[in-house]
């Protein structure tokens, strides 16, 4: 019984992590555009896929080979940027959401062709040994999936709250034309936001990576499942996305455990959807405010 | 007037030629759709390429009785639609004799009911056990499908001494496929399930869920999914430190799958078909030379390797001409032919079709492989 509910917890932990790195790369973008970019699960993918030639094929050392994975990514994040946010000019949300759909499917395609429809893995970082705790057991490489959330949580915490230049990133979400009459070059600061985004998938899909494989096709079902966890945390908030990832995940983890495991999904969505009954903004989202002054701030 | 009945006299008899010559080779057609773009395209394009080389042999050689062979192909992009708007146009407009075709075990059953209506004999290359279960008149198929594999992966596991074993499989085409044969033959060899569940192909961790099977008194864990599904099985199976036998499906054969998982999968036993370990086989396996001697002419004539789809389009097409050579093309006559097909050996299997078996294999096709050392061998 102990054991199984460490399990259940390990497992928890290692699969949730990976959805919070999707949903904090999601509410990143999000924070800085106001845009919900379904192709961030994309950055996972291509990251993982690039490290498994650099690293897996190549044998360049890791030191060596993350970099340039990261290097690359983000200039795909930044190209996204390009065709996706364009100031100044009225785009509708909708478009908006539905060009990072078409840039998802672009880029998987694209990959498609790059490498093929195989499934990759390389190694993990520190060896395969599972550690154990009381029959239950982890391996190494999720305590690093698990390290690595915890440290972006942190940082990104920190330089939305207490930098000047994090604040003036929000600015830009909250209004693009105020912020740009008070000197923020707004449009630098939003293509900052899609690099940083892109280096954050892109070191998920490092670290993931030999953990549940890759291959070109899975980046839409990561990017669904990080949204939804933003979505359940309450968009824009980063300590919400991670509470949102660690309940998906806690949830299908102790499914399968005491239930079943092919009755985990009904279990985990049924909860979801009560939850945002009752909270249509998410767990740590902004408390509804009855007038107008609420959608004066948070509306495009 | 004597010029003009010489003339006319010429052009008659020109005529007349022209007719006799054309009657004799009149080419027999036989409709093709099979997947040729997308993901799939590799499946569709092996089966074309061997049924066109197949047919230039056969042409040059006098083809059927004199007449020659066509085919028309078409791509069925694996999507039902237009598999059946393209079974239909082959049937009417086309007016081929019969269909080798169909990749996919997804557009396979929509097209059943066209063939059975308009009573064209069809070998399908799919391998969902559907297509032949229960039998249709007019539709047979070469593919081997999960029922003999599962049938001989029981009996090995029955001659093992095993008695109880525990089930995973994914929520999907093949592992709800796997597991109903699983649950349906196991009485048969006298095995309990004691265990039985099921995770996705999307799920990265299924440690929990294996956690359980600590818990029962199976001997054996038997684990039925594709693509990266066995490879989380195998990784998260041995972190929590299982040690029961590993049985997985035929769609975990693969390297693809040894080099994901290096040392983790040794001693995993599996049951597949012939086709990619036919170079191992013992020297007495009827089968070893029909392989050999088709994945050669394929990688002669085209430069590269063949896959088990291209080979049973092979099957496919050796059954269709026995059938056509023995019948003619009068399509009653024809079908018959196809069913009485027995003891042809090919890429597949031995090929015994009857009126009550029109996938015509037996477990005797499969073939028991373990991952000793890294690698895939044959054992007993």
């Amino acid at each position: 019984m102990v054991t199984d509910v460490i399990q259940a917890i390990f497992a928890a932990l290692s699969v949730g992590s990976m959805y919070a790195l999707v949903a904090l790369g999601v509410t990143l973008i999000y924070n800085a555009t106001n845009i919900i970019n379904f192709a961030q699960g994309e950055f996972v993918m291509l990251g993982g896929m690039t490290m498994v030639t650099l690293y897996g094929q190549l044998k360049w050392p890791l030191y060596f080979s993350i970099p340039v994975t990261i290097g690359i990514v983000v200039v795909v994040g930044m190209a996204l940027m390009k065709v996706s946010y364009r100031p100044g000019k009225s785009t509708s949300l909708i478009t908006v959401l539905i060009i990072t759909i078409g840039a998802s499917l672009f880029i998987s395609g694209t990959a498609r062709h790059i490498w093929d429809a195989d499934i990759h893995r390389f190694e993990p970082f520190s060896g395969e040994v599972p550690i154990k705790l009381l029959g239950a057991a982890i391996v190494p490489q999720s305590l690093w999936v698990i390290g690595l959330t915890l440290l972006v949580l942190s940082s990104l915490v920190i330089y939305f709250q207490f930098t000047i230049q994090g604040k003036a990133m929000k600015a830009c979400a909250l209004d693009r034309t105020a912020a740009g009459m008070l000197g923020i070059r707004v449009k630098r600061m939003v293509l900052m936001s899609f690099a940083m985004s892109a280096a954050l998938g892109c070191g998920a899909g490092i670290i993931m990576t030999p953990l549940t494989m890759v291959d070109y096709s899975g980046g839409m079902l990561l990017a669904i499942k990080g949204f939804s966890a933003s979505m359940l945390g309450g968009m824009g908030s980063f300590v919400g996305a991670v509470i949102g990832a660690f309940i998906f995940s806690f949830l299908e983890s102790f499914a399968a455990t005491f239930v079943s495991s092919s009755l985990k999904e009904l279990v985990t969505f049924i909860v979801i959807i009560n939850v945002l009954l009752f909270m249509p903004r998410g767990i740590m989202g902004p408390r509804v405010v009855e007038g107008l002054h609420e959608e004066e701030i948070l509306g495009d | 007037m004597k010029k003009y009945s010489i003339i006319t006299v010429l052009v008659v008899l020109a005529i007349l030629t022209f007719t006799l010559c054309s009657l004799a080779a009149e080419p027999i057609r036989i409709g093709s759709p099979v997947i040729l773009s997308g993901v799939g395209a590799y499946v569709g394009g092996a089966e074309k390429d061997t049924l066109e080389m197949m047919a230039a042999d056969l042409n040059k050689s006098g083809g059927i009785n004199g007449r020659p062979i066509e085919f028309i192909f078409y791509d069925e992009e694996g999507k039902p639609d237009v598999a059946v708007s393209l079974v239909k146009r082959l049937i009417q407009k086309d007016k081929v004799t019969a269909i080798i075709g169909i990749s996919t075990s997804w557009t396979a059953p929509p097209i059943i009911p066209i063939v059975q209506k308009e009573e064209i004999p069809a070998i399908i290359l799919a391998a969902a056990t559907q297509i032949v279960d229960p039998v249709k008149k007019w539709v047979f198929k070469t593919p081997a499908d999960e029922r003999i594999v599962v049938a001989k992966l029981l009996s090995y596991i029955q001659s093992q001494g095993i008695q109880r074993i525990a089930i995973m499989s994914t929520q999907d085409g093949f592992g709800d496929g796997g597991r109903t044969q699983l649950i349906a033959q196991a009485p048969t060899y006298g095995i309990k399930i004691v265990f039985d569940d099921r995770y996705t192909m999307q799920d990265a961790d299924i440690t929990p869920t294996l956690n359980k099977i600590k818990k029962t008194d199976a001997q054996a864990v038997v684990n039925w999914s594709s693509s990266r599904a066995p490879i989380i099985f195998t990784m998260n199976y041995r972190q929590i430190g299982l040690e029961l036998p590993i049985f997985q499906s035929h769609a975990t054969f693969s390297k693809d799958f040894l080099d994901a998982t290096g040392k983790n999968s040794e001693g995993t036993k599996l049951a597949s078909m012939k086709f990619y370990g036919a170079e191992k086989l013992p020297d007495s396996d009827p089968q070893k030379k029909v392989i050999l001697d088709y994945q050669a002419t394929y990688k002669k004539k085209y430069g590269k390797e063949t896959n088990q789809f291209g080979g049973g389009a092979f099957d496919g097409f050796n059954i269709l001409v026995a059938a056509l050579k023995k019948a003619g093309d009068e399509k009653n006559k024809l079908r018959d032919a196809i069913e009485q097909t027995q003891g042809y050996v090919g890429v597949n299997g031995i090929f015994n079709y009857s009126p009550s078996d029109h996938a015509g294999l037996s477990k005797d096709s499969i073939i028991m492989y373990q991952v000793v050392g890294g690698d895939w061998k044959i054992i007993k």
